[in-house]
């Protein structure tokens, strides 16, 4: 383990949100670090922090105190274009539902951090049919996501989040949407990914179903680390 | 271009509402067409009646004539050949449609007891009636046998005289010499223009005859009245001519704009009225295009913070909007012009029949057509179109900067378009 590269760090991380009189601790203390290839699940009820504790690993949102880095990037010091250059060179997204843009097709979507990043049309096109290929999606590529279940709609996500084979996929509860099987047909295609790819995967969920797919647990509860524990079925 | 792609599509996303504003925009360009159209319409035949009738596009003079209208002051050309010579030098060299020699004075005229004051104005019929249209159907009779002292009258002041065609007209006036200039002629026809202050007191004769009367050489003149192809350039031709080596010493030619300043200044009026016509429309366009932004990026707050997640950077986001309002603005500027063709074809053909309200009309001393022809100018209607095309992407701006300003967390979190 202690050779493998680090991916992402967190470092007594809290996030405070005044809510009127209120201070909300979302986040209290958080340490935590993942490794290239780990496919962990940040599990706990609702409220917990999980969505909080996904958007402050990516700079979506600034912690109040402690320290974020995403491989030797160190957030805390970049400004919003600098994270938004730096989710898009190192982080893919997988969002709970309504993942698309409505007005692209699969292709396109899948293509966009492609496109966004600057990658030529030629080998733009290659990786995406391939990658879309990949996520069982051949003959749909200029479905429009209205044209989609929501269950390849996650798929085209997924394609989108690794195309352009980031250091980091982060999912915020992505099978929360959907029906069992085709949960689980999700989770095997990310964990599938993540073992031929070596990306790292990091996934919210409060479904047990869900976790036990993951090689690694970390618990929150109000806002905090109760558990960080590998999954024995997966050594 | 994923922007391009994204502004073109999502203006079909809820059509109902695009096509209201592409409406709205093509009406405001039509509606600017057809109003500056009949506009321009209107100033063209104010200038064509105010130039064509009488005035000329531009006129020379001896300097001192005007304002007082001195007898004295004629202009002689020192040419060889006299003043048909150098008249035909001038035309050739300017390359001018036609010119008109003039002599004035004031005069009494009287019939039996009758008599009235006039203004007389010698003229070559020929040249005259290739000028100006003052003597439409009439100028043939002036070309009458020497004997005959033939006479023009405006229709209101042969009213005056109890006068008809053929009636015998005592002119008295004073000569150059500083003797009393006195002889008869013959009313050989009447004519109407229209304006009451011409019909009322012009009387014309055949230029040699006046010149005569008034013991004026064949050469000595008041005024040429000249016409050029395009009268908006008046200023121009009368500032080259005054520089140029042609006029006599004593010469200056003077455009239609200084002779009527009241039309120059009606023209540069309603010019600015074209402008403040086109700020108008464009800010009500403005208004509905913002309107239409405001509720695309507000429907769309939960895709553009997805976006923004992902990584696309403010501009590409603004851009797309920008662009969406573009294409929305093209297509309105297309099916206004469309429509405003459409009325112009009539328009320009037809015209606007005002004779139920107006009758014969005439404004700022010119004679006005109660049917009102639009004219195209296309400068203004590259103007409108422009004036239009940039409200609605000024309007989109602010719609687009607050789209690419959305906290993507809070963006994430916003409910979902229907």
């Amino acid at each position: 383990m202690g050779s493998k590269e680090m991916i992402l760090r967190l470092q007594d991380v809290s996030r405070m949100y005044e809510q009127g009189q209120e201070t909300v601790r979302a986040l209290d203390n958080v340490t935590l670090s993942l490794e290239k290839g780990e496919f962990v699940a940040i599990a706990g009820p609702s409220g917990s922090g999980k969505t909080t504790l996904l958007n402050v690993a990516v700079g979506l949102d600034r912690p109040t105190q402690g320290k974020v880095w995403i491989r030797d990037h160190y957030l805390n010091s970049m400004n919003t274009h600098a994270l938004a250059r730096l989710r898009l060179e190192e982080v893919g997204f997988i969002f709970q539902s309504y993942n698309l843009v409505p007005v692209l097709n699969a292709e396109e979507n899948a293509e966009l951090i492609l496109l966004l990043r600057g990658v030529p049309r030629q080998k733009r096109k290659t990786a995406v049919l391939q990658i879309l290929e990949e996520v069982g999606l051949a003959g749909l590529e200029k479905r429009r996501p209205s044209e989609l279940s929501g269950g390849q709609q996650q798929r085209v996500a997924v394609a989108r989040a690794i195309a352009a084979e980031p250091a980091l996929v982060l999912a915020d509860e992505p099978t929360a949407n959907l029906d069992s099987e085709t949960a689980l047909s999700l989770l095997k295609l990310m964990e599938k990914l993540n073992q031929e790819h070596a990306t790292t995967f990091l996934f919210s969920t409060h479904d047990p179903r869900v976790m036990k797919r993951a090689h690694r647990i970390i618990h929150l509860v109000d806002g905090r680390v109760d558990r960080d524990e590998p999954q024995p079925s997966h050594g | 271009m994923i922007v391009l792609r994204l502004g073109w599509r999502n203006l079909w996303r809820n059509p109902r509402r695009s096509l209201i504003t592409i409406s709205a925009v093509a009406c405001g360009f039509a509606f600017l067409i057809t109003l500056i159209g009949l506009m321009v319409g209107l100033a063209h035949q104010m200038l064509s009646n105010g130039t064509e009738l009488l005035l000329g596009d531009a006129q020379l003079h001896h300097r001192d004539y005007l304002p007082k209208r001195s007898l004295y002051d004629t202009l002689s050309p020192e040419t060889p050949g006299g003043l048909e010579d150098w008249m035909d030098q001038l035309k050739a060299l300017l390359e001018l449609d036609h010119l008109s020699p003039r002599v004035y004075a004031f005069g009494l005229l009287s019939t039996g007891e009758l008599s009235a004051g006039a203004q007389l104005m010698g003229v070559d019929p020929e040249l005259e009636a290739g000028l100006t249209s003052f003597l439409e159907g009439v100028a043939e009779e002036l070309t009458g046998s020497a004997e005959d002292q033939p006479l023009l009258l405006g229709d209101v002041l042969a009213q005056e005289l109890e006068a008809t065609v053929g009636s015998e007209i005592a002119v008295v006036t004073q000569s150059v010499d500083g003797s009393l200039g006195n002889d008869l002629f013959h009313v050989s026809g009447i004519f109407h223009t229209g304006l009451r202050h011409l019909d009322r007191s012009l009387a014309v004769f055949p230029l040699r005859d006046l010149q005569q009367l008034l013991v004026l050489d064949p050469d000595q003149i008041h005024e040429i009245a000249m016409s050029i192809e395009d009268p908006m350039a008046a200023d121009g031709f009368a500032d080259s001519l005054n520089k140029s080596a042609i006029l006599p010493p004593d010469g200056v030619v003077q455009s239609w704009g200084d002779l009527a300043p009241q039309l120059r200044d009606y023209i540069g009026l309603a010019r600015g009225m074209y402008g403040f016509l086109i700020v108008i429309i464009a800010l009500f366009v403005a208004v509905g295009v913002l309107n239409t932004m405001m509720m695309a990026v507000f429907e769309r707050t939960r895709e553009i913070g997805l976006v923004n997640a992902l990584g696309m950077r403010p501009w590409p986001i603004v851009n797309s909007i920008l662009l969406e309002s573009f294409f929305l603005g093209v297509l309105g500027l297309g099916a206004g012009m469309g429509l405003g063709a459409w009325a112009m074809a009539y328009l320009t053909t037809r015209g606007l029949n005002l004779t139920r309200w107006t009758g014969e009309l005439s404004m700022l001393g010119t004679r006005m057509d109660p049917v009102l022809k639009a004219v195209w100018d296309w400068d203004y209607v590259l103007w409108s179109a422009v004036g239009l095309l940039v409200s609605t992407l000024l309007a989109a701006f602010f719609p687009a900067l607050r789209a690419a300003r959305l906290d993507p967390v809070e963006a994430l979190a916003a409910p979902v378009e229907g």
